[in-house]
């Protein structure tokens, strides 16, 4: 569990440096140490809560976070999570290392998103985002001014959420990068409360997934607890030094660790074919 | 002065308090486990293969019930490390009924139907599964 405790960390750090999460890195690692795909999916689940929690804690306090749209895109998210984990509890594993490989695939669509900064659009908003007033500001501190923004195409970005609790709940992640493109390019919101509010509906995403885990038998004591404090202690630290990272380096270690998670989850695929 | 946000500031401060606050005593439990586990058995090593060290075959509600009325008694590492566990989902099942009061409350009636749906949904995974 020591072992596993400082590889957590490391994992945590650099989920938080390169905006991937832990477990999204956590889960390929347990592999190539023989932990079973669908142990290390439900037992990394878990910890996504704790460290999701203590960020999202932390972006409410400082108003960035929109609560209504979390809670709005929460119906959608838990959904697909519920139906994802289901459907990972039912399939054989091998599936569950390409569908990996695949969706690390899309986190690619991030780097285009690293030092963006939010030009407000004028768009309209529809219906549903009008009714539900799906709208706010918050103070951006690099622009040093109130960034008012509201949100638009809420049933599209609605569906685009179910597949991000489709893939959160059948991989273990929390599937942030998925999450904060389609909230970014459908409901046009800006990168900051993107990011933020995607992380608030992690916690509630992965409960839901754990909901089914619990039943499944999955879940292992002493694999949960070190990644539990492991991942956060590593995410606070990631936290830390992040800002004080350029956005090329981010990006280059970005790029290597998703190549190497994809290399390493098609080879055990092939290998357990 | 700016309401910043989405216009919620006193359950968006409600919010972040039982976040922070229900982490660290998950946490914290965890780590009392782990202490326990290494004084029980000399080790922190990992099983992947003794039953009793997964949660099998219950739901959420069951889950805690089996907490509190089996496992309280022992005291022992698995009890503090489930605790733990459960602390941290109960963290994010109390967010949501907060939200529900608090939308309730304020009589925002769109946001009470949205957030109960949420609630709803959510509750019955925890039953069923």
């Amino acid at each position: 569990m020591i072992f596993l405790g400082t590889i957590s960390i490391l994992v945590g750090f650099l989920g938080a440096l390169t905006g991937l999460g832990g477990a999204s890195i956590l889960i390929p690692v347990l592999t190539l140490f023989g932990v079973p795909i669908k142990v290390a999916i439900a037992s990394s689940m878990v910890s996504i809560i704790a460290t999701s929690g203590g960020a999202a804690s932390a972006y409410i306090r400082d108003r960035i976070t929109n609560i209504k749209i979390a809670m709005f895109l929460e119906i959608f998210t838990i959904t697909g999570a519920i139906i994802g984990a289901t459907i990972t509890t039912l399939i054989a594993p091998v599936f569950l290392y390409f569908f990996f490989a695949v969706f690390l695939l899309t986190s690619f669509s991030r780097i285009s998103q690293f030092a963006q900064d939010y030009v407000p659009t004028a768009h309209a908003q529809d219906k549903i985002s009008a009714a539900l007033e799906l709208r706010g500001n918050y103070f951006d501190k690099a622009q040093k001014q109130v960034v008012e923004y509201k949100a638009t195409n809420s049933l599209l970005g609605g569906l685009g959420m179910v597949v991000a609790g489709l893939a959160a709940g059948m991989l273990g992640i929390g599937a942030g990068a998925f999450k904060v493109t389609v909230q970014e390019h459908i409901l046009k919101l800006p990168p900051k409360v993107s990011s933020t509010t995607s992380n608030f509906i992690i916690g509630m995403t992965a409960l839901a997934a754990t909901s089914v885990y619990l039943f499944s038998g999955f879940l292992n004591l002493t694999l949960m607890a070190p990644i539990a404090i492991g991942t956060t202690v590593g995410a606070l630290l990631g936290a830390r030094v992040l800002n004080r990272l350029n956005d090329k380096t981010v990006r280059v270690l970005f790029f290597i660790i998703v190549a190497m998670l994809i290399v390493q989850m098609l080879y055990k695929g092939i290998t357990a074919i | 002065m700016i309401n910043l946000g989405s216009g919620e500031s006193k359950l968006e401060t409600a919010i972040s308090v039982l976040l922070i606050a229900g982490i660290a005593v998950s946490l914290s439990l965890i780590l009392v486990g782990l202490v326990f586990f290494y004084h029980s058995f000399g080790n922190l090593g990992i099983s992947l293969n003794d039953s009793s060290l997964y949660i099998h075959g219950q739901n959420f509600f069951s889950f805690i019930y089996d907490l509190i009325t089996n496992r309280l008694a022992q005291g022992n590492a698995i009890l503090f490390i489930s605790l733990g566990i459960a602390a941290l989902l109960l963290t994010v099942y109390i967010r949501v009924i907060l939200s529900l009061i608090y939308f309730a409350l304020k009589k925002d009636i769109k946001f009470t139907v949205l957030t109960a749906f949420v609630f709803v949904a959510i509750t019955i995974s925890m039953v069923l599964h």
